[in-house]
């Protein structure tokens, strides 16, 4: 064994012996304080949204409404029907030059190679050099007893290439690093022979190899290595995989054919990407289609009616939703509960239209114009939920009644008679235990003559993790209470600052209430 | 979760130390599974496909099991559990200094505390939902990629929309501006970044390549732009917190405890460089480069502690600093890498140690000390080593590194940037997206400091680089159903944080269903 491997094991075996020694020495102290529990507070979530679905009943049913449903599914529609798309080219720029114009076809699917040279002879002129290719990979690997190497890619190849290459008929070609065997395999019936690795490295244009590309490191691809590959001939790969047909699956034309010959192989054929080397660039036309100009100006402009008309209506909602809220307000919904009643209603709406208009359009026409009447209605719902939260934001952002200023509160309580530092700390004790929001952990003051300080440490029960922490100071004299009280919230996950604050306002409204109350 | 609810169902009568106690040894095996099995299967694929002695990778880290494999693979485990060590001497600094809040780790007691309270019918029926949610996309792939028409418009995007239940609970778990983070992040990579590497030629997109196929094409330049980023982000954190910094150092150098501890954790994670000098072929070079190596381990394992702190997942994302600093320094060969270098390399103490600082978290509300549940990882960490070890080498000798069942041909592009690392190819470490990444981290600073914009965290962001858009969208519709929820009530927060944890817990008992079946070849 290597010096090496002794370090190796000698460093092991200390670190063993350590968190053995930590483990023994760390075992009589375990405990440290008691866990953080979780007082169960049974609230029932489920009055919100019943509170919620009501709102949304009432106000669903009504004109407002339905012409708001109405537009999103309209403008869905027109963006659809008015769809259309175009296919792009790209252009490249090679750093390579090639003499002779390249055109490589790939191909969506495989297609068998009698129609492939049937379909060549009609479009090519009769001096295009011709190669036929096709290239897999397999989803099971194969053994071939006496090669070595499992192997996962092939590649068959007919036509000039094949010629070049001098592939016969019967014999299929590896790679096995550096060992030369050639085996008949039977059960493929085929000859498999070691060839040299350099065969593999062949490029058929300056960006594409022959190989099947795995994926890409930077600019470079990634080939599988040639001991994982069998080359042959295009029938001798139909017979390898068991399969009647020759296929094909890419066409590789050498010679002088300009691109509008070669760009008719995508009417005849199912083609994934065609690309075209000369002189110094490749052009690119890919099988994906982008939105034409036309389509894009007649969705946005539709967009845009719809976010306006939907704007215009829910105008006259907000009256009715405002109403129901100030009623609420007093059952204890929260400030924002507005916005959120009109989110979620404008939310349903735009599903329902959503999912109504792609439903319309798929039965009419294209899967790729629901999908896009679907996208529309989406974004025009959210559009319209951004411009409309925005107006009502700033409406119910005013309490409208007394809101305590939360911070830091001064507050001065004429009394009548004299009034103990006891009595008003029991005040405040019993406004804190009686809170039913919060659990009191901590409460303590002191007293120095008529000053009093105040410190209570209580947990906010409906969130977990929050803790609210109050300075109370009061300084009494003849007929005047004079108090100070200072709130702190901390959470354990960051707290918006309208819940941080209406969680201070929980508390500070009822020492106040409880001390005015009180005291008179 | 699993194990709360293997000690409630099957071992009834128990107590919380008990429950941390498990959950800190099982967490300390889990990681060892990464660093054994994984790194040994990585390993014998690249001596496979790369001569070992040009690429100088040594003999004792792959192949098949014998004395020298073993006492490499629990080295690397026992170098690795220093960091559990450190990170105990810090973790004062993060929890009650720093205030960070380790969403993970709270989310784990949260869940704990509140599953006793909730009705065991909605706990079974979340745990099924998981579980059933997650089989389905086994089964039926839902995905829409538009990759190749976004080649059309601007060269170089990805986008793609797909499904994954796994990932999106476990967002549901994070703070809301740290998952909207993470998204974002995700949506720059690949709206913003990718683009720009294709306009400087440093990305070749083709119309059919997928957004995987783009991601895996610009892994190089996005580690670049990682280290970029990180630089900048490092150094920010680095300048806003030194005087707490100073504070907690000083404090280590008084409290006997941490100052042992931090000790005893740093001659750990600095032991690798022995058996390196011994083993590379310019040992000087390595020693001088040693005190830089150790500054910048503390630096990594300090910042990867506050990212796992701040967003929740103990990310990756911070340790290509350590592979670029070394691969500037001019170290060539695998095997300096091997046992330095925690992204390509197998110890990784950082990673351990922000995983440790997850559960001191929890032992904190459990009521339990840390120092115990430290040891109690570290053992988990040396004993569960040569178990996860026998079982990577059991996998290997079963299928063969050519075995047809498991289709290691798709770890060929990893392996490939490996090789490219190893042997100081340039290409694997390009320096333009260096400067992009470092220029993306000045900006998201301005952002928030200057415009306001608080609700944005720039260590979600460094964690959203690395994923892809289908699950940074994800990241994002999470961020917005917990803001409605938190909106609607706390209440209603806080249920949909304990739900989708359990439901999250039955989503991964289906991926382990699912393998074990995959490997039983059914």
């Amino acid at each position: 064994m290597e010096v090496v491997s002794l370090v190796f094991a000698a460093v092991y075996l200390t670190a063993l012996a350590i968190v053995v020694v930590l483990l023994l020495r760390e075992r009589k102290s375990i405990e440290l304080h008691e866990p953080l529990t979780f007082r169960a507070y049974r609230r029932l979530s489920s009055t919100r949204f019943l509170i919620f679905g009501k709102i949304l009943r009432i106000t669903v049913l009504n004109l407002a409404t339905a012409i708001v449903f109405l537009c999103l599914i309209l403008s869905a529609v027109i963006a659809a029907v008015t769809y259309t798309e175009r296919g792009v080219e790209v252009v490249q720029h090679l750093t390579a030059y090639v003499d002779r114009p390249i055109a490589v076809v790939k191909l969506a699917k495989p297609y068998p190679e009698d129609l492939v040279t049937e379909i060549a002879a009609q479009v090519l002129p009769r001096n295009a050099s011709l190669t036929l290719l096709y290239r897999s990979l397999l989803d099971r690997g194969l053994i071939i007893e006496g090669v070595p190497g499992v192997k996962w890619a092939v590649v068959g190849i007919s036509g000039s290439l094949a010629e070049v290459l001098n592939l016969t008929y019967g014999v299929t070609l590896t790679g096995c690093r550096g060992n030369y065997t050639e085996v008949w395999v039977d059960r493929l019936r085929t000859y498999v022979r070691c060839a040299d690795e350099g065969l593999f490295k062949l490029r058929l244009a300056p960006l594409e190899t022959l190989l099947p590309v795995l994926g890409y490191l930077g600019a470079e691809p990634i080939t599988p290595s040639p001991d994982m590959v069998l080359l042959s001939d295009t029938r001798t790969i139909a017979r390898v995989l068991d399969v009647n047909n020759t296929l094909i699956t890419d066409i590789v034309i050498e010679g002088l054919t300009d691109l509008g010959q070669v760009k008719m192989f995508t009417e005849l054929l199912e083609v994934d990407s065609l690309y075209y080397y000369s002189g110094n660039s490749v052009t690119v036309a890919g099988f994906a289609k982008v939105i034409t100009t036309e389509a894009l100006v007649s969705a946005v402009a539709v967009l845009i009616l719809c976010v306006i008309l939907v704007t215009v209506a829910y105008r006259s909602l907000i009256p009715k939703f405002r109403s129901l809220y100030e009623t609420l307000l007093l059952q204890g919904l929260p400030p924002w509960g507005m916005s959120i009643a009109i989110a979620m209603h404008i939310i349903l709406l735009t599903a329902l239209g959503a999912a109504a208009s792609s439903i319309l359009v798929l039965n009419l026409f294209t899967v790729k114009q629901a999908l896009v009447s679907a996208v529309v209605c989406l974004l025009s719902g959210t559009v319209s939920l951004a411009v409309i939260s925005r107006e009502v934001g700033t409406v119910t952002l005013s309490y409208g009644a007394y809101a305590p200023v939360v911070e830091r509160h001064e507050l001065l309580i004429p009394v009548s008679g004299g009034v103990s530092a006891d009595s008003v700390a029991n005040i405040i004790r019993r406004a804190f235990e009686t809170n039913e929001f919060f659990d009191v952990e901590v409460f303590e003051y002191k007293t120095w003559g008529r000053e009093i300080v105040v410190h209570c440490r209580a947990a906010y029960r409906e969130m977990w993790g929050v803790a609210v922490s109050s300075f109370i100071g009061i300084t009494l004299s003849e007929n005047l209470v004079r108090v100070f009280i200072s709130v702190d919230v901390s959470s354990v996950e960051e707290l918006s600052e309208s819940l941080s604050n209406s969680i201070k306002a929980l508390v500070v409204s009822k020492v106040i209430g409880s001390l005015k109350i009180s005291l008179r | 979760m699993l194990t709360y609810l293997l000690h409630a169902v099957a071992i009834r009568r128990y107590s919380i130390y008990d429950l941390v106690v498990s959950l800190a040894f099982a967490v300390g095996v889990d990681i060892t599974t990464t660093l054994t099995s994984g790194m040994l299967i990585t390993y014998t694929l690249l001596a496979e496909r790369a001569d070992p002695l040009t690429l100088g990778l040594a003999t004792w880290a792959y192949g098949i099991l014998r004395p020298e494999l073993v006492a490499f693979y629990l080295f690397a485990c026992a170098i690795s559990a220093g960091g559990v060590l450190i990170a105990q001497a810090l973790s004062d600094h993060f929890i009650e200094e720093e205030r960070l809040v380790f969403p993970i780790g709270g989310a784990s007691w949260r869940v704990i505390g509140t599953a006793k309270h909730l009705r065991r019918g909605y706990v079974a029926a979340a745990l099924v939902f998981g579980f059933i949610a997650q089989l389905a996309t086994f089964y039926g792939e839902l995905s829409v990629d538009i990759t190749p028409s976004l080649y059309l418009l601007v060269p170089g995007a990805a986008f793609s929309l797909a499904l994954n239940p796994a990932v999106f609970l476990l967002a549901l778990l994070l703070p809301i501006d740290s998952s909207l983070g993470v998204g974002l992040g995700s949506l720059l990579t690949f709206l913003l970044i990718t683009p720009v590497l294709t306009y400087l030629g440093l990305l070749v997109p083709l119309p059919t390549m997928s957004s995987y196929d783009i991601a895996m094409a610009a892994s190089s330049s996005i580690a670049s732009a990682l280290i970029g980023y990180l630089m900048l982000v490092a150094t920010y954190y680095l300048v806003r917190y030194h005087r707490v910094f100073a504070r907690s150092f000083s404090l280590l150098r008084e409290i006997r405890e941490f100052r042992r501890s931090f000790t005893l954790g740093i001659i750990l994670v600095s032991l690798p460089i022995v058996p390196a000098t011994m083993v590379y072929k310019d040992p000087i070079r390595l020693a001088l480069l040693a005190p830089a190596l150790l500054v910048l381990y503390v630096i990594i394992t300090v910042l990867t502690c506050r990212v796992a702190g701040e967003v929740g997942i103990v990310s990756q994302s911070t340790l290509p600093a350590i592979t670029g600093l070394m691969f500037a320094a001019g170290i060539r060969g695998a095997t300096p890498y091997i046992l330095l270098d925690p992204y390509t390399g197998t110890p990784m103490p950082q990673f351990v140690a922000a995983s440790f600082m997850n559960l001191a978290k929890l032992s904190k509300y459990a009521g339990v000390r840390s120092g115990f549940i430290g040891v109690a990882m570290m053992l988990g960490l040396l004993l569960g080593a040569p178990i996860t070890l026998l079982y990577g080498s059991l996998l290997l000798s079963a299928y063969g590194t050519n075995s047809p069942k498991l289709p290691l041909i798709r770890w060929l592009p990893v392996i490939t940037w490996m090789k490219a690392i190893y042997s100081g190819n340039i290409l694997a470490l390009p320096l333009e997206p260096l400067v992009i990444g470092a220029i993306l981290a000045i900006t998201v600073l301005a952002v928030v400091k200057l415009a306001g914009f608080g609700g944005l965290s720039i260590y979600a962001i460094l964690v959203g680089l690395t994923i892809t858009t289908d699950i940074g969208l994800h990241f994002i519709v999470a961020s917005l159903i917990k803001y409605l929820a938190l909106r609607i009530g706390p209440d209603v927060y806080e249920r949909v944080v304990a739900y989708s944890s359990i439901a999250l817990a039955g989503s991964t008992i289906a991926v382990a269903l699912y393998t074990l079946l995959e490997l039983l070849g059914v």
